[in-house]
């Protein structure tokens, strides 16, 4: 049931004039915590944006120490190479001395074999040369007709002449067989050297075939640390991205907070007013309403 | 309830306010004079046009600002948060790119050395070989 009393009116006004009040000063607070919000998250925004520049120069400073790990990486494998090459070229090397020492050691050993043959072959023919003078030694007597000796000659010339020969030639066997047993003496030290340069050459590559574990993961690391610094870079650039978002986001937000400003001011204005043009009808409405 | 909450209830509250006054002026209405009658119109309708509707459009117009920056102010904290998310990925990626190159650097120590030996391994051997291979050119 609505009232017709004008009192009623009378309390509606007031009830509405606070009501006016209390929606001006409520937009009042309001603008004054959207001033303090938006000083909040300028601070933030402050903030963030040193952290991104923070961040950025770490991005560039890992990137930096990515790629120089990486031209390291290379450096060494270019080195690797290198020094893999040489020691393959003095593996071969070796195996080629060791090969041909092999062959020296059984040239000089048929040699050898060939000056004992010799030898004995010389030994032989002095001991015949020998037994044939031997033999010439023996008188020979010349006998007359009734058998008595009549003369004795001996001619040994020839044989003591090959018996001088055949010393000789063993002489000769001798020295030549001295001679290969000192070469084949050699061509064995050699071979023992060439072992040795074979056996240094094997462990130079095994080394060289160990590097490779170490040197594949530095690659691997490498890598890693390249596409990482990478992703670093995409997220610093992405952190920047966010943070110029949020300012403009924030200076966007000032602009409504002064606007908001100013419609708290026209609504406190309008409530001033109301409440006067209210006070004045209350007035009236009294004066009307009193008895007389 | 929050604040700008708290004003769209207040305009609807005066609205209802507003209603009421034009439902209780038709009473009041019935009860004066003619005179009366005129002068309660007329306040009604001045109190309708030069308070009620300018406020009502202003504390509508008020929250829709607020509304607006609110959501401003929350899209600014979401980008703030996935800001520091970026910043903290680019701590921990550095982190992770400095482990990587210390033990990369570490792998290539190990691998210049074991080169180094090889070659120094490589060079006696090359250099016993020419001695072998004097020999056999000796003989």
């Amino acid at each position: 049931m609505l009232s017709t009393d004008p009192r009623v009116l009378i309390g509606l006004l007031l009830s509405l004039r606070d009501g006016v009040g209390r929606v001006a000063r409520c937009a009042v607070d309001l603008a004054g915590e959207s001033k303090w919000l938006q000083l909040q998250i300028g601070e933030q925004v402050q903030i963030a944006v040193r952290g991104a520049g923070n961040a950025a120069s770490f991005a560039a400073e890992v990137l930096t120490l990515a790629n120089e790990c990486d031209r390291s990486v290379q450096t060494v494998t270019v080195s690797y190479s290198d020094a893999a090459i040489r020691v393959q070229n003095a593996a071969e090397f070796a195996a080629s001395v060791r090969h041909r020492a092999a062959g020296a050691i059984e040239l000089w050993r048929g040699r050898v074999a060939d000056a004992e043959g010799v030898i004995q072959s010389a030994r032989e023919n002095l001991a015949d040369a020998r037994d044939s003078l031997a033999m010439c030694l023996q008188p020979v007597y010349v006998r007359g007709p009734n058998g008595q000796v009549i003369a004795t000659y001996r001619d040994c010339t020839a044989h003591r002449n090959a018996v001088t020969t055949a010393e000789r030639a063993l002489s000769s066997a001798l020295v030549q067989l001295a001679d290969c047993k000192g070469r084949l003496a050699r061509a064995i030290e050699a071979g023992q050297r060439a072992d040795v340069s074979l056996y240094r050459a094997g462990e130079a590559v095994r080394l060289i075939e160990t590097s490779t574990v170490p040197l594949r993961l530095a690659r691997s690391n490498s890598d890693d640390a390249v596409k990482v610094a990478t992703a670093a870079v995409n997220a610093s650039h992405q952190a920047q991205g966010q943070v110029g978002a949020a300012n403009r986001e924030a200076q966007q937000a000032a602009t409504h907070e002064q606007r908001c400003q100013q419609t708290a001011g026209e609504a406190d204005r309008i409530s001033w007013v109301a409440t006067e043009d209210l006070s004045r009808r209350t007035d009236r409405l009294e004066k009307y309403n009193r008895p007389a | 309830m929050s604040d700008s909450a708290w004003c769209r209830s207040q305009v609807k509250h005066l609205d209802e306010h507003a209603r009421q006054f034009s439902h209780t002026r038709r009473g009041f209405e019935g009860a004066c004079s003619d005179t009366h009658k005129v002068w309660a119109d007329q306040a009604a309708r001045d109190f309708q046009s030069h308070f009620l509707d300018p406020l009502s459009r202003q504390l509508h117009d008020l929250g829709k600002e607020l509304h607006e920056q609110v959501e401003g102010l929350s899209r600014t904290v979401a980008q703030l948060a996935q800001s520091e998310e970026s910043i903290r990925r680019v701590a921990v990626l550095s982190d992770a790119v400095a482990d990587s190159v210390s033990s990369a650097r570490s792998e290539l120590f190990r691998t210049e050395s074991l080169v180094s030996n090889a070659l120094q391994t490589a060079a006696a051997a090359l250099l016993i070989a020419e001695e072998a291979e004097t020999i056999l050119a000796g003989l």
